[in-house]
This record gives structure tokens, C-alpha cells and sequence, in this order.
């Protein structure tokens, strides 16, 4: 599950995906990623999940993902564009598996952190 | 008549006997003073007259005159003593009773001759009886008249032997005259007589013209020498020699005495001109201390406007705290007036104060009155209104000469507004860096899609300029991060995490990291580590940033086949890093705009066009922060070194809200 409120963003990151080989939901705010973990026959092996988003912001998303005990143990990777370090810590502490910023890495540096993820599961 | 022997005994007895009492009377006056010399002056008169009258008698045969003048002789006696009786009363008077009694005197001794039966004929009382009597009054008159003359003479002030033969030769004019009409009265009644008379004048003139000059100088000398002394005033003022002694030696002690008294005057003279002039040096040192301290009032007065004018809050209070003054400033920033706030404490509940946590007014407390210090901090105040504003507040204590808290001084500024700002450049950045980085990543990625294909095969040229925008767009990413890191820097919010560092960690892990580049350049590379470096509290992503930049600098501005050294040595308690090269150096030109935003040199601009101008002023504001220095060498063609130290003692942590992103991946 990719959850990116920039839509050239989430364009390029699960297209990215796709020619790697992965299956990606993408949703474009908080409140759709919610809706779809609660729809979702399957859930997501792993989240990449930007840090502002519309209408939340990461820290309010992790705590209502850990607050579902069904999404607790799903690995998630901050992707965001700013670091600062007690947020980077909140986030790390909170569960994110790792904090990542965008404007620094190749769209494939990121991709293939996040297949790491993938297969450490 | 024939003089018989009987006679002339008697005679010669009589002389004697009126030189007796001459020298009785001259010995007399030795002791005694004033009038006696009168007295003795007179004396010697009549024994002129007897020796005359005497002279006479022998020649002629006759010694009525001499009998005549044994008879008057006591009266003129009786006359002198009465003249000392008298003396201390007025001269005038004295004349009188000598005039009176000398009369007297006359008339008695005439009488007295009559009595006697012995009246010469010249005597009988007869027409020529009366008629010789007036002329011999007469006579007698004249000779007091030259008393009177006398007189004046012997009163002078100045008696000297001039004046004293003056007076005597006048004395004898009038015992000329004075004869001359006896002598003429005789003539006119018994001419037989007359001739003895004027043989009797002549001798007595002759006697008295050699006499005058012998009784004057005698009394002169015998007066001035030997025993009396005319003193310059008054003839009463006749003293001994004795007197005369002790009036000298008075007065030598008078002279002495004031003398001794002008010595006194002129010491106190001199005394009271020291003391004159130290009053004078001491009104002096009044009046520079009057201006000195009319000079201080009007420094008061200045400063005291500018404190009272300054925009800044400024409040004194006493060693308790209670407010003795606030300024103008103050005043609007709290809200209270200056009367509401005197009497009260600075900053408590009742005023401004008292919004805070208790211990930070505690730190306060200790660091003024405690530690004696000043305390700079910032304070969330409120006003009279209600209002909340935050001031940066600055208090120092102020020491009286023993070092003992005197007063404190305050100094608030408003900086809620500043805060304000602040605030919005934080938000700005935020925003700023949210908003800028968006796009730039969508370009990033898309661009990293087109160049990898996965959009579909590009052919040569289309490689390149996308190629080219590609590294544009890496230079924006590049751009944008040196602005957000230099602005958080710059509103002082970077976190500093001091950890205990290996610096030999930190170089190893960048030189590997750009190990690549390296190689690509065929660069020599040599570090070179003190081997016994403690662990140095510092914060590792900063300082790693900073040999991140030293060492890419390097890279980029070596050419091929240069020189890299890296050398980390230890110098007192700092900790100098050095890093080298053999690159194409700084022109002097322009070396001292080196470590401001934005510069690059001009000869790196044209031949590698790749650099933000930002890393050295990043690296600066790091070093900075760590309390450390940076510094460089460098020539043109031959390459730069760059050093910064650290000191050992590291640096405290800083709590900041920002980081700055330097690209590192965060994991767990």
C-alpha cells in the first residue's frame, strides 16, 4: 500500500512498482488508506507511507494503525521530505520500520528498501 | 672804710659758707632729679653775685654789699627750698611762689639790714631812698623777667649746650640791663655811690659773661655725664643714671620684646599666608570637585534620559527585589504604571511576573543573589491587561564596594514579536520545504523512470538532455537543502546531540563513502590520525558534515592525478582537523569572501559550474556552534588547506527543533 497525497508522486512511485514487479494499492489520502485496511480482503504487506498527507499527518495515521490490533504488525516505511530528528524518533518509536527521505534517494534506492521489507517479512 | 681783718675772716667764712651749701645743694642734686638742677643753676648765680658783691666791698672798702648779700643770700635760699617743695606742682606756679617768695626775700633782708642799724646810706629812708628802692625792684623784676626766660629754654624738648649758653647770655644782657638801671638809679641819688655800683656792674658782668659759658657747659657735661640727664620732653623729666639704665635697658627690653614680637607677627604672617594658600588650594580642589561633580550631574541627568527614553524595559530594584525605578518603556510593556510597580517585587504574581514554572525564578534567584551573576533568559509575561507576551529578560546585579549586592538592574525587551516571526519562518520552512521538495522529487523520480527506460527506449540524444535535466534538478534538490539547512541554522534552532565521537570514525566512514569520486579522479588520498585521539563529545551527523564538505570540495576542486591529505592532531586541549589539497586553489582576491552564502570562487565557477556556494558557510555556522574555529591557507595553481579545531571538552547540547538534513538514512 502506497499512501501519497501528491498525485505525480504516487504516480511515479507505483509505476515504479509495476515494473518491479510489485502489486501496489495506492491511496491518495489517510482517511482512503483506512478504508481500504478495513475493506481490503488481503492486507498489505507493507505501507510506504508519506508523511503529510491531506488530511492527517504520519504521527495521527501511526497511532491509529497500531491502535487495530489486525494492522499492528504491518511494516511501514515514512517516506517524507522533511526529517527532523524527534519526528523521525516519534515515528521510529511508534513502529515505522524506517524513515526515508524522498528528495534524496533514486525512486529505485527507495523501491528497493522497501522490497527489503517485503522479504523480511 | 678799711676792711679789718675781722672782716675779712668774716668775709672769707661767708664765701666758704656759701660754697658749702653750693656743693651741699650740687651733691643734693646728684641724687635727686628735675628741680635740683634748677635750684643747683641758681646757686651758682648767687655765688657769682657774692663773689662780686665780695669783690667789690674788698675794693672799695666797703662791705655793705657783701653784708647785703649775706643777708640775702638765705632768703634766696629759703626761695630754692620752697622751689623744691614745690616741685610737682604746675611751673607756673612754681614761678609765682619763687617770684613771691624772692620778693619776700628782698624785702626781708632789707628790713633786716635796717634793723640791724647797718643801712648804708644808699638805704636811709630817704626821697633817694624810695627812688633807689623802685630802681632796685626794678632791678629785681628784670632778674625774674630772665627767670621767665630761662624757663622756656629749660623746658625745651631739646637741651642742648647752645641753648644753655643762649639762655645764660641772655641772663646776663638782663643782669646788664638790670644793673645798668641800679646803677643809674644810684648815680641820680649818691653818685660817690654810683661809682662803686658800676665798678660792682662791671665785674659782675665780666664774672657772668665768663661764668655764663663755664655754668653752661658745666651743665652740660656735669649733666649729660655726670649724673643728669635731660630727657627730650620735659625739664621735670630730669632722671638719674641709674634711671636712666634701667629706662635703657627697659627699653632694650622693649626693643627686645618687640622684636620678638615682629618675629612672632612675621611667622604668624607667614603661618597665616601657608594657611591662606591652603585654603585657596583647598577651594581650588572644592571647585574642580564642584565641577567634577557638576560634570557627573549632567552625565546623570544624560543618562538618566536614556534610560528613561530607552525602548527597552528597564527596572532597578533593591537587593530584595522590590522595584525602586522603571522607565518609561516599562511602563507600556507591562501595562503598569510606575506607581503601581514601586514597592512591589520585580516580576511577581501581583505585577508582570509569575507565569512561569517556580524553578526557573529559583535559577533566577540563585544566579543574581547567590552567584552574584547576571542571568539572561526568557520570560512569559503578562500584562495588566491580561495579555501574554514573551520577553527576553536580562538581570544583572549591581556590587557595592564590598562586593555586596547593592541593587539589581532589569532590562526586558518584548520579543513576542520576534517570537512571532520566528514562528513564521519556522512555518515558512516547513511549508517552504514541503511545497519545494514535491515537485522536485516527481521530477527526480520521473526523470530516474525516463533515463532507466521503463517509459521506453530513448535514444542518444534524448539520453542527454534528459540527462541534462536531470542534473539541473539535482542541483535544485542540492540548492534547496543548503537554504533550509542555513535558515534553520540561522534561527538557531539545529539540534546539537553531543555524543562521545571517534573522529578517526567519522573521517573513514566519508572518505569510503566518496571513495568512488576518488578513484574516478585517480586522487591520492592519505588521513592520518593522532593514535591516541580521546572520544570527543560532539555531535557526529554535524561534524561528519563538515569533513563531508571538506573533503568534496577537495575532490571536486583537484584535478586528476592530485593530492588529498586528511590529518587529525591534538594541540593543548583542542583538537585541530587538516585537510589538504593539491587543487587549484583560492585567488587572494577573493579569499576573504570565502565563507560567505552563496560565493564561489570565481576561477571553480568556470570550470566546475556544479556547487551551491553554501557548504562553507554551512561548515562555518557548525564549527561555530561547536564553539570551535575554522580557518585556511591556499595559492592559486598549488592547492588549499583547510583547518577547524574542536576543544576537547566538546560542546553542550542544544536543544533545537531542526536537524539539517544531510541525506543520511535513518533506521532502527
Amino acid at each position: 500500500m502506497v499512501v501519497e497525497d501528491e498525485r505525480l508522486l504516487l504516480q511515479a512511485i507505483t509505476k515504479k512498482l509495476q515494473i518491479k514487479h510489485i502489486e501496489a494499492v495506492s491511496c491518495a489520502s489517510g482517511q482512503q488508506a483506512f478504508d481500504y485496511l478495513e475493506s481490503m480482503p488481503e492486507l498489505p504487506k507493507a505501507i510506504w507511507l508519506d508523511y503529510h498527507l491531506g488530511d492527517m499527518d504520519g504521527i495521527a495515521f501511526m497511532n491509529r494503525l497500531k491502535s487495530n490490533i489486525k494492522w499492528v504488525d504491518i511494516p511501514v516505511l515514512i517516506v517524507s521530505n522533511s526529517a527532523s530528528d524527534d519526528k523521525i524518533h516519534s515515528m521510529l518509536a511508534l513502529g515505522a520500520k524506517k524513515y526515508v527521505l524522498k528528495a534524496e534517494h533514486r525512486l529505485d534506492e527507495i523501491i528497493e528498501s522497501f522490497s527489503e521489507f517485503l522479504k523480511e517479512k | 672804710m678799711e676792711a679789718t681783718i675781722a672782716q675779712l675772716i668774716f668775709l672769707a667764712l661767708c664765701t666758704l659758707f656759701v660754697l658749702g651749701v653750693s656743693v651741699f645743694v650740687y651733691v643734693i642734686s646728684l641724687k635727686r632729679d628735675k628741680t635740683w638742677f634748677f635750684v643747683y643753676a641758681a646757686m651758682l648765680i648767687v655765688l657769682v653775685q657774692w663773689m662780686s658783691d665780695t669783690g667789690a666791698s674788698l675794693v672799695y672798702h666797703s662791705y655793705y654789699f657783701h653784708l647785703a648779700s649775706v643777708i640775702l643770700f638765705p632768703s634766696i635760699l629759703f626761695c630754692l627750698f620752697v622751689v623744691y617743695v614745690v616741685q610737682g606742682i604746675s611751673h607756673v606756679r612754681q614761678m609765682i611762689f619763687v617770684l613771691l617768695l624772692g620778693t619776700f626775700g628782698y624785702i626781708t633782708s632789707i628790713g633786716m639790714l635796717h634793723l640791724l642799724g647797718n643801712t648804708p646810706s644808699y638805704l636811709q629812708l630817704d626821697a633817694s631812698w624810695i627812688r633807689n628802692h623802685i630802681f632796685s625792684v626794678t632791678a629785681m623784676v628784670c632778674d625774674y623777667i630772665a627767670l621767665l626766660l630761662v624757663w622756656p629754654f629749660i623746658h625745651s624738648d631739646r637741651f642742648s649746650l647752645h641753648i644753655i649758653i643762649k639762655t645764660f647770655f641772655v641772663c646776663w644782657i638782663i643782669f646788664v640791663i638790670d644793673s645798668l638801671i641800679f646803677t643809674f638809679g644810684t648815680f641820680w641819688g649818691n653818685p660817690a655811690l654810683g661809682q662803686i655800683i658800676s665798678a660792682n656792674i662791671l665785674i659782675r658782668s665780666g664774672l657772668a659773661l665768663l661764668a655764663a659759658p663755664l655754668i653752661g657747659f658745666y651743665l652740660h657735661i656735669v649733666q649729660t655725664q655726670k649724673g643728669h640727664v635731660f630727657s627730650y620732653r620735659h625739664w621735670d623729666d630730669l632722671i638719674t643714671k641709674e634711671e636712666h639704665q634701667m629706662a635703657l635697658e627697659k627699653s632694650n627690653e622693649t626693643i627686645d620684646q618687640l622684636q620678638k614680637m615682629e618675629k612672632q607677627i612675621t611667622q604668624k604672617n607667614i603661618d597665616l599666608e601657608q594657611q591662606r594658600m591652603a585654603i585657596m588650594n583647598i577651594l581650588e580642589d572644592v571647585q574642580q570637585e564642584k565641577n567634577i561633580s557638576e560634570a557627573l550631574a549632567k552625565d546623570l541627568t544624560k543618562f538618566k534620559l536614556a534610560v528613561d527614553s530607552a525602548s527597552d524595559h528597564i527596572v532597578m530594584t533593591d537587593r530584595e527585589g522590590v522595584i525602586l525605578y522603571a522607565n518609561h518603556a516599562a511602563e507600556e510593556m507591562t501595562g503598569y504604571t510606575k506607581e503601581e510597580m514601586y514597592g512591589k517585587k520585580a516580576g511577581s504574581r501581583g505585577l508582570w511576573g509569575g507565569n512561569m514554572d517556580a524553578r526557573i525564578y529559583e535559577i533566577l534567584w540563585h544566579t543574581i543573589k547567590g552567584e552574584k551573576k547576571s542571568y539572561n533568559g526568557e520570560f512569559q509575561n503578562k500584562r495588566k491587561s491580561g495579555q501574554l507576551y514573551i520577553a527576553k529578560a536580562s538581570v544583572a546585579p549591581v556590587l557595592d564596594a564590598k562586593g555586596e549586592v547593592e541593587f539589581f538592574v532589569g532590562i526586558e525587551r518584548d520579543v513576542t514579536h520576534e517570537k512571532e516571526v520566528d514562528r513564521m519562518k519556522t512555518e515558512f520552512i516547513s511549508l517552504a520545504s514541503h511545497q519545494l521538495r514535491t515537485p522536485l522529487s516527481a521530477m527526480k523520480w520521473f526523470l530516474e523512470m525516463l533515463l532507466a527506460g521503463d517509459a521506453g527506449e530513448l535514444n542518444k540524444e534524448q539520453k542527454e538532455y534528459i540527462g541534462n535535466i536531470d542534473q539541473s534538478n539535482e542541483r535544485m534538490i542540492a540548492l534547496v537543502n543548503g537554504l533550509l539547512n542555513i535558515s534553520r541554522i540561522e534561527s538557531g534552532r539545529i539540534i546539537i546531540d553531543p555524543q562521545p565521537t571517534k573522529l578517526r570514525d567519522l573521517v573513514d566512514s566519508v572518505v569510503s563513502e566518496m571513495k568512488q569520486k576518488i578513484e574516478e579522479k585517480q586522487l591520492g588520498i592519505v588521513v592520518s590520525v593522532h593514535s591516541e585521539l580521546p572520544d570527543i563529545m560532539i555531535d557526529p551527523k554535524l561534524i561528519r558534515h563538515v569533513y563531508m564538505n571538506f573533503l568534496t570540495n577537495a575532490i571536486k576542486y583537484t584535478p586528476k592525478g592530485g593530492e588529498i591529505t586528511i590529518i587529525i592532531s591534538r594541540k593543548n586541549d583542542e583538537i585541530i582537523s587538516q585537510i589538504s589539497d593539491t587543487g587549484v586553489g583560492i585567488p587572494k582576491v577573493e579569499q576573504s569572501k570565502l565563507f560567505q552564502k552563496f560565493f564561489r570562487a570565481q576561477n571553480v565557477v568556470k570550470m566546475e559550474t556544479d556547487g551551491t556556494g553554501l557548504g562553507l558557510y554551512l561548515v562555518k555556522a557548525i564549527v561555530d556552534s561547536h564553539h570551535g574555529k575554522v580557518w585556511f591557507a591556499s595559492e592559486e595553481g598549488k592547492g588549499s588547506t583547510f583547518w577547524f579545531s574542536l576543544s576537547q571538552k566538546g560542546v553542550e547540547s542544544k536543544k533545537g527543533e531542526v536537524s539539517i538534513d544531510i541525506g543520511s538514512v535513518h533506521s532502527v
